[in-house]
């Protein structure tokens, strides 16, 4: 009975390429690159921190992306790149980028992997911004040898990456049970949290400016 | 593989948490200072701060496993939970033990790596072989490639050290005593000749090491703590000695820790509540000489040899040194305006690369990150003064009116 969960792999939709212009949330990642390859003689030259601040703020899935990254463009193509950073247009779009590059860091911190039946390390997020595709970088080069899958449940959308390499894939099937390792190093590491504290020096107020209540709902050491 | 540890459950626990009791006093926790290509860490500006991966209660980074081998040990230093005349539980976990839990800690993204430190049984040079073996069996048996800081046990002899030191990213001896006269009294089996040589050696050989291709060498270079607040020395003292551990050895950073009364000891001073205002004074007079260009003697001196606690000590050496403003923002070097409050590292860099191409503004300067509020007293653009209100006696009307009592205190800036 317990096999099926090994297939449920198997039925992960595996197809980040094809599936792009259908799958219509995980677009911005590559139609940024794609507009970049259209206007690359022109972004070709393009400071590396404005690309990655339009990187980030194409994450944001906010509307106005292509207007803004039209803006940027002209502004390029005038001549004024180097006045990107005094300009009032691109000051909201590099707010938005840092917010966008803050939660990608925070989740670098505060996601959360669970060991499930069929070898799996499972991570389930809610995040704000679409973070997934750079977070799933980070993980696949860090955990390299583990079948690891990040699923932004908001957006439905869902990762899967070993060895390097990352996969767009759908989840279907209820994710299985989490393993017996799982339930005790997931309670061994809840009570080390809670030895940490040190009472005499208490500070829940910057505990939650650190650690939004956002967050919380997926890690373990915050569960009741 | 079902692990033999879950099997022992409830006592693994125990141990665990007696182990972590013990070592969660020694505030040396960043991860920072390493990237390692298959890491892929963060880019830009927050590089060096590291990852956390939760906060506990006290508003701390936790980013690594930090945990003993053992907490026991034939040693009585006064401040330490786990010295000898203590009676509490002792016990130790296994280095099979230890790499296994950290590894599984690790794959669930619980922490950035781990914190290695122990009491010391047998020898210092048993105990530290031993935490070395933790190590090479979470590096050649679970292929762990994450951030390892292993504490350097006084006594250890130089070839245990080194092989810590190619096995590690970062490597510690805690001084814990400002002053020779107060380890003798506090942490009598030590001696701060000894202690000194040691990071001494550690620094040699970290240099040795940098260009060798193999091993992990402690690139993230070596740390110590001291303990504030548990001996009579001034803030004077204790940066002095910050400071030439800075040049002289060439240190990572240097931790200060509050003196927490974990022990009941006559050789220790009474106090009720941790030093938490001195420690972060002292962590940002620690900032300002590494990053900020500052000596200890502008900010101290033999008649005022404390920081104050009512504003930080930027501030205060700006307000001792009115004649050195205003600065002109269109035309200070990148020295003179880290002098000025309200502008840090960062704003300081935009500054410069911003000027180049346009005039600054005042709202320019706010995006370019710097703090108005503090820096309009004391600059000007194009020689005009942002705040015509900003007199000096204005100024220091602002400046002496005690600021309220910090709620919130910044451990990693
Ligand atoms: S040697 Fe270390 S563990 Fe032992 S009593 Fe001193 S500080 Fe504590």
């Amino acid at each position: 009975m317990r096999k099926e969960n090994h297939s449920w792999l198997q039925e992960l939709v595996c197809r980040f390429d094809q599936n792009l212009k259908k799958q219509s949330k995980l677009r911005q990642d590559s139609l940024f690159k794609q507009e970049i390859s259209s206007l690359a003689q022109l972004l070709a030259n393009v400071d590396k921190d404005v690309l990655k601040v339009l990187y980030y703020y194409s994450l944001s899935e906010k509307d106005r992306f292509f207007e803004d990254l039209k803006q940027i463009v002209s502004l390029v193509s005038a001549g004024k790149e180097r006045l990107i950073f005094s300009d009032p247009a691109f000051f909201h779009i590099y707010k938005t980028a840092n917010r966008v590059r803050r939660e990608i860091h925070r989740y670098k911190g505060f996601l959360r992997f669970k060991e499930v039946k069929g070898g799996y390390l499972y991570a389930a997020f809610e995040p704000e911004f679409n973070v997934i595709i750079p977070l799933a970088r980070h993980f696949a080069n860090r955990f390299r040898n583990e079948k690891i899958i990040l699923h932004d449940r908001k957006r439905g959308l869902a990762v899967f990456c070993h060895k390097g390499h990352m996969i767009q894939a759908e989840i279907i099937k209820p994710i299985p049970q989490e393993t017996e390792e799982e339930t005790f190093f997931s309670n061994l590491w809840k009570k080390y949290f809670e030895t940490l504290a040190i009472k005499e020096r208490e500070n829940l107020t910057g505990q939650k400016r650190n650690v939004p209540l956002k967050y919380r709902k997926f890690m373990v050491e915050f569960e009741p | 593989m079902m692990g033999p540890l879950v099997k022992k459950k409830k006592e693994v626990w125990e141990r665990l948490e007696l182990l972590a009791q013990g070592a969660k006093f020694d505030v040396s926790c960043a991860s920072s200072g390493v990237t390692r290509n298959n890491k892929a860490s963060f880019l830009g500006n927050a590089s060096r701060f590291g990852i956390c991966h939760t906060f506990t209660s006290d508003g701390r980074c936790i980013s690594l496993l930090k945990v003993l081998l053992t907490n026991q040990c034939h040693n009585d230093c006064a401040y330490c939970v786990n010295k000898r005349s203590n009676h509490h539980p002792r016990t130790f976990l296994s280095p099979e033990e230890l790499a296994y839990v950290t590894y599984q800690f690790y794959r669930r993204n619980y922490i950035e790596g781990l914190f290695l430190s122990s009491g010391i049984i047998r020898s210092a040079d048993y105990t530290l072989e031993k935490m070395i073996d933790t190590v090479k069996i979470l590096r050649r048996k679970y292929g762990f490639d994450g951030y390892i800081h292993l504490k350097i046990l006084p006594g250890a002899s130089e070839a245990t050290i080194v092989e810590a030191i190619r096995w590690a990213d970062r490597v510690s001896v805690n001084l814990e005593l400002p002053t020779p006269q107060s380890l003798v009294k506090l942490a009598p089996e030590k001696n701060m000749k000894e202690l000194l040589s040691i990071i001494e050696l550690i620094s040699k050989k970290i240099d040795e090491f940098r260009e060798n291709p193999s091993g992990y060498n402690a690139k993230g270079g070596q740390s110590t703590q001291l303990i504030v607040g548990a001996s009579p020395e001034s803030d004077l003292i204790i940066l002095t000695l910050s400071q030439q551990l800075y040049k002289k050895y060439k240190l990572k950073r240097v931790y200060y820790s509050a003196y927490i009364p974990v022990n009941q000891d006559s050789r220790l001073p009474a106090v009720s509540t941790p030093p938490l205002i001195r420690e972060h004074r002292l962590y940002q007079a620690d900032w300002l000489i590494r990053f900020y260009g500052f000596t200890v003697d502008e900010l101290l001196s033999p008649d005022s040899p404390n920081l104050e606690e009512g504003y930080d000590p930027k501030l205060a050496w700006a307000l001792r040194n009115l004649h050195y403003f205003p600065v002109d923002i269109m035309k200070a070097s990148y020295y003179e305006l880290l002098r000025v409050p309200g502008i840090g590292p960062i704003s300081a860099k935009r500054i410069l690369n911003y000027r180049k191409h346009t005039s600054l503004s005042l709202e320019s300067l706010k995006k370019l990150g710097v703090v108005i509020k503090r820096a309009k007293y004391f600059i000007t653009i194009n020689g005009k003064m942002i705040d015509q209100k900003a007199k000096v006696d204005f100024l220091q009307s602002f400046v002496f009116k005690p600021q309220p009592k910090m709620t919130q205190l910044e451990l990693f800036f």
